[in-house]
């Protein structure tokens, strides 16, 4: 189980969003800011949730802190340049959804280091780009693609309103039937009185 | 990989990241993308202190400053026949190419169609960019040619091509009329228009071939530097004014350098006036002040200076009627100078 302690051997337990649980160091999880907010002080009965995020994606957070623990205290973002051979391959082996979620569940835990060369290594992927090429880098509908949606939005409505004239014309139709009975009704009542009222003045 | 979907601590560190020039290219994907970088790099886009606009005959230029790196951006603008058409700076055919490098600097370069006038061009630039880098900046012109008048421009300086009008050059100035700082060189000839935009400027410098008359009788700013002829009866018309409390109510410096042109008698334009001397022979006053000039010579330093001191020494002065308000003046050969005690540092000095 968990406890608050200060020594990097005590390990907590952390919960994903499967629920599933798995340990990290107490050296590791300090690199959290969001941890030591929450959890440093008070410790912690059972698993610590991080339900948001899977297990996958919080292990490879972690798998970074524990890498990290050693290293010297975070002084700003390094250039990418500068990131070490092991820090490469960490972010080398991740596909973009990996690397998205990684980023997503840095950003909550507030882990600097790794939130910071995330986002250099997003930065580096849009430096020295044009418009065009960064719309893709950054997944934005090109004006092509807009313009295209916007032609389908536009058939989409177009046939809408054809389907809504349509319904309203046969709700129109509809009405004159229902209306029609009634209306007979009322004429061959009529017709009946005037017969009867004949009848009687002849009489 | 969607950015606008990222937390903005997030987004913020992304953009922390990229360049200025980086980031203008990135404004151009969507409004969307535009709004968010203007949002959350306010704070380093307040720390921009001028943004300079240089025109030449066939391109122009953008460059901030300070300029460190990732602090500044420099932008090329140049013409070209045929341009893939792209939406940029909401023109349609302008097209921005990679980033290009030399050893002095780097800039982002973009291309506009030869078919577009500069002007055009210019004006949607600098919409752009002063929508995206805000107000907070000083805009400044510097043009070898007769530059497009662009709105919200607080300093201008042009060396005035041969054959100007008044008029031509009265249109450099209709959409930001009382600006900070205006300094004509090159081909003028001191004529401007009556009532000209100019002659608001808050501080003038004049470099002119002909005879400025018209520009020291005509000035509402507060500093005026002039370098060209100006007749004696013009001082002595300037200078009762003056003193009669007549005009020339926000002045508070003037420097007339004609030592390519004249001389001046002290002697002969005094001669009426009632000028005071210091009580103490010994003493002698400086007057200094700090006087705009332009930064078109240091565009590529990191942090160009906006003024530099000016300053003489006199034992003249003048007191205005009705308020009272003293002002050192020397006139001495080719150079006269007036500077006001009150928003002036002053200091007697032995001589």
């Amino acid at each position: 189980m968990t406890s608050p302690a200060s020594s990097s051997e005590v390990k907590y337990l952390i919960e994903s969003s499967e629920g599933n649980t798995f340990d990290v160091s107490g050296a590791a999880l300090r690199q959290s800011n969001t941890f030591n907010a929450m959890f440093l002080n008070i410790g912690a009965d059972g698993p610590i949730p991080f339900t948001d995020y899977n297990e996958a994606t919080l292990k490879k957070v972690f798998e970074y802190c524990e890498h990290s623990v050693n290293e010297e205290n975070y002084s700003g973002p390094k250039h990418q340049d500068d990131l070490s051979k092991w820090d490469l391959n960490f972010f080398n082996e991740m596909d973009q959804k990996m690397f998205i979620d990684v980023i997503n569940a840095s950003n909550f835990l507030d882990i600097e280091r790794l939130t910071s060369y995330c986002c250099e290594r997003i930065a580096r992927m849009l430096r020295g780009k044009n418009t065009q090429e960064m719309i893709k880098v950054i997944t934005l509908p090109t004006a092509e693609e807009l313009e295209a949606k916007q032609k389908v939005e536009e058939k989409k409505a177009a046939a809408a309103k054809k389907v809504a004239e349509k319904a309203a014309e046969t709700a129109e139709k509809t009405e004159t039937l229902e209306e029609l009975p009634v209306q007979q009704l009322v004429q061959t009542t009529r017709n009946k009185l005037t017969r009867k009222y004949l009848s009687f003045s002849n009489e | 990989m969607q950015l606008l979907r990222f937390p903005n601590l997030v987004q913020e560190k992304i953009f922390g990241s990229l360049e200025l020039d980086e980031l203008l290219v990135l404004s151009f994907c969507s409004n969307r993308t535009k709004y968010l970088i203007e949002c959350l790099q306010k704070n380093r886009f307040r720390k921009i202190a001028t943004i300079s606009y240089t025109f030449d005959v066939n391109y122009f230029s953008v460059c901030t400053q300070p300029y460190y790196s990732k602090q500044g951006c420099r932008l090329m603008f140049d013409m070209r026949k045929k341009v893939k058409p792209m939406q940029l700076f909401g023109i349609g055919s302008m097209i921005s190419l990679c980033r290009w490098k030399n050893s002095q600097y780097d800039s982002s370069k973009y291309e506009y169609e030869s078919s577009q006038e500069q002007t055009t061009v210019a004006k949607a630039v600098h919409s752009y960019l002063y929508q995206f880098f805000g107000s907070h900046a000083v805009y400044q012109v510097f043009s070898c040619i007769r530059p497009p008048s662009l709105e919200k421009i607080d300093r201008t300086h042009i060396r005035v091509p041969e054959n100007t009008t008044a008029e031509e050059l009265e249109a450099c100035f209709t959409a930001s009329p009382n600006q900070e700082f205006i300094q004509l060189n090159g081909y003028f000839n001191g004529n401007l228009c009556p009532n000209s935009a100019i002659l608001g400027a808050e501080h003038l410098t004049v470099n002119s071939g002909g005879y400025g008359d018209e520009i020291l009788l005509g000035f509402r700013g507060k500093r005026l530097e002039c370098k060209g002829p100006f007749h004696d009866a013009t001082i002595v018309q300037f200078l009762n004014e003056w003193k009669s409390n007549r005009g020339f109510h926000n002045l508070e410096s003037l420097i007339i350098n004609s030592s390519d042109y004249k001389s001046y008698d002290r002697g002969d334009i005094i001669k009426n006036m009632d000028v005071k001397q210091l009580d103490r022979p010994e003493d002698i006053l400086q007057i200094t002040w700090e006087m705009s000039h332009s930064c078109s010579y240091s565009m590529f330093s990191i942090v160009p200076p906006k003024s530099e001191p000016s300053d003489f020494r006199s034992r003249d002065y003048l007191i205005r009627d009705g308020d009272g308000e003293k002002v050192s003046i020397s006139i001495e050969n080719r150079n006269v100078r007036f500077a006001l005690w009150k928003g002036n540092s002053c200091e007697i000095i032995n001589r």
